[in-house]
């Protein structure tokens, strides 16, 4: 009988994950199976503590200045039974002229009842990258509720670049609210791409404030809707200072009786700054569908492309 | 006597209340290549997205026959499947389809040519129109390539595509000049191979290559007939016409 480890390591690897960098030591890595650490390893550079406390997993990780590795410290999350709670708080500091990337597979393959909970705050001080790559797997079923909320804090020439992915399998109820705030010449990127199908309920806020001179901001959805799910995405950008500069980009496109809300909310309160937005809800983009067409393939056929390019 | 590839009996359009297309009654042969030339707003491109049977150019008059069979309520990709293909003036922007992607699902000659991959192929047109495969292959086709980088990539997918009749709406737009000169020897040797095309353009030196050559002025076909006559004509009379700013029919 296969253990619950060996369960969430092929969903890992459904999910696109490589299960080969579990086993290579010149990466670090970190493996959490509901509020139990199934395998950590760590190198030298990054400190990181986890313990659980009252079913919380309390994740407490530094980045040492000057640090830079070569590859993202590789992270799965997990449930495999159909039921149960994953609650997991981050704290982080990535400190001077470090360069850190995390890539976080989040699987949950057999979800009925499951609920994941994250708690995230992370301060990069100034000269730093922080790259955080999440990848999500909920299963089939659609019987989870996922619900992130993080915050950043973006020092001094420094840059957050933070990717959810879930482009496979049901989403579930998804609830994402990011907050991430950058100091001057900071600068953060925010990216969103989630297949939303059945009754799957997705709502994201994401906002960017651009609090330093000269910080910029690009906050970007890719939604598609398929079945009766409904998706919301509010994407923020707030330029508080003289040469600051965001965009919002957002896409949501429905099939069949799938609907959408998009509210970009824009506030600029400098002049001298700038921020734009655009937004497209609704069908897939005529030209774009007939110039497929006309290399005769199908409506569905073409839409398949279409969306399929839209989450790559 | 021989039936025409495509034929076009008294073909109207009409959008939000104007006349785009006035009865144009036009034949194109197997291995002939035909130019539609006339000002902008004349309705060349509204006559070649009726012919592919874009949605809002339905024909409120008119047949079209392919290969003798009427095609006027076929759909799109039905056309396109007979062997009617498009190349776009303003090619459409795909986010996360990469070149090489979108040249496979346009590639038709992996039947017909089976000895050479698609790789070779797609590199072989690629560089047809100047481009380096090795940089375009592996990008997006989105908003990161000019719009003349584009351009050529939809005309190596619509070349690679190797339709039996190629509609080229302005072929040499946004392109360089030496993207311009490859793009007409492709049109050239297209037809030599037993292959038809209409080329759309509203520039004389474009509608050179073409064997025959039909002015098209506010939506009707003004004359038709031999290239090097058709251009005389259009030199001669079309440039200093007061019409050519008045192309919208009431």
């Amino acid at each position: 009988m296969k253990t619950n480890q060996h369960l969430l390591t092929e969903a890992y690897k459904k999910a696109g994950g490589m299960p080969e960098v579990f086993s290579n030591r010149e990466m670090a890595h970190l493996m959490i199976h509901g509020d139990e650490v199934y395998s950590s390893h760590l190198i030298p550079g990054l400190d990181l503590d986890v313990q659980t406390n009252g079913g919380v997993v309390e994740v407490y990780f530094r980045m040492h200045q000057g640090q830079v590795f070569n590859h993202p410290v590789n992270i799965c999350f997990g449930i495999v039974p159909e039921k149960g709670k994953q609650e997991i708080k981050v704290d982080g500091e990535i400190e001077e002229d470090a360069k850190l990337e995390f890539l976080a597979y989040c699987v949950f393959p057999n979800a009925i009842k499951v609920e994941h909970f994250m708690n995230g705050r992370v301060n990069i001080r100034a000269n730093s990258s922080f790259h955080y790559t999440e990848v999500h797997y909920h299963g089939d079923n659609g019987g989870i509720l996922v619900k992130p909320k993080v915050t950043v804090s973006v020092g001094e020439n420094s840059i957050y670049q933070g990717n959810f992915y879930l482009t496979k399998g049901r989403a579930g109820q998804v609830d994402i609210d990011y907050e991430i705030s950058t100091e001057t010449a900071g600068k953060v990127d925010l990216l969103a791409k989630i297949n939303a199908s059945g009754d799957d309920n997705v709502r994201i806020r994401e906002s960017a404030i651009l609090k330093g001179t000269n910080s910029k901001g690009l906050v970007r959805s890719r939604i598609v809707g398929r079945g009766s799910s409904r998706s919301e995405v509010i994407s923020e950008i707030i330029a508080l200072n003289a040469g600051c500069y965001g965009h919002v980009d957002c896409i949501e496109t429905l099939l069949e009786q799938a609907t959408a809300k998009a509210i970009p909310l824009v506030d600029v309160q400098h002049r001298l700054a700038t921020v734009t937005h655009e937004a497209a809800v609704g069908r897939v983009n005529k030209k774009q569908l007939e110039t497929i067409m006309a290399k005769g393939l199908s409506e569905d056929e073409a839409i398949e492309i279409l969306v399929g390019g839209l989450l790559r | 006597m021989i039936q025409p590839l495509l034929q076009i009996e008294e073909l109207c359009l009409e959008s939000d209340g104007h006349r785009i297309l006035n009865s144009v009654s036009i034949s194109i042969n197997q291995g002939e290549v035909v130019a539609i030339l006339g000002h902008n707003g004349a309705g060349k491109s509204s006559l070649a997205y009726t012919i592919m049977g874009l949605t809002d150019y339905k024909p409120s008059n008119g047949r079209i026959f392919y290969q003798g069979k009427d095609i006027t309520t076929k759909m799109i990709d039905q056309r396109a499947k007979l062997g009617i293909g498009l190349a776009w003036q303003e090619p459409a922007r795909f986010e996360g389809v990469l070149v090489k992607e979108y040249l496979r699902i346009s590639d038709n000659e992996s039947a017909t040519n089976p000895e050479v991959t698609f790789e070779d192929r797609c590199t072989n047109y690629l560089k047809l129109v100047g481009l380096d495969p090795e940089r375009y292959l592996d990008r997006a086709l989105d908003e990161k390539l000019s719009g003349g980088e584009r351009k050529k990539i939809e005309l190596a997918a619509t070349f690679l595509r190797n339709p039996k009749l190629m509609l080229l709406d302005e072929p040499d737009s946004g392109i360089d000049a030496e993207g311009t000169t490859l793009v007409k020897g492709l049109i050239s040797q297209f037809a030599k191979s037993g292959n038809s095309a209409l080329i759309i353009t509203h520039q004389p030196y474009i509608a050179e290559v073409a064997d025959r050559v039909a002015i098209l002025c506010k939506g009707s076909i003004e004359r038709i007939g031999e290239a090097r006559e058709m251009l005389d004509y259009y030199y001669t009379i079309c440039q200093g016409c007061p019409n050519r700013f008045d192309s919208d029919l009431k």
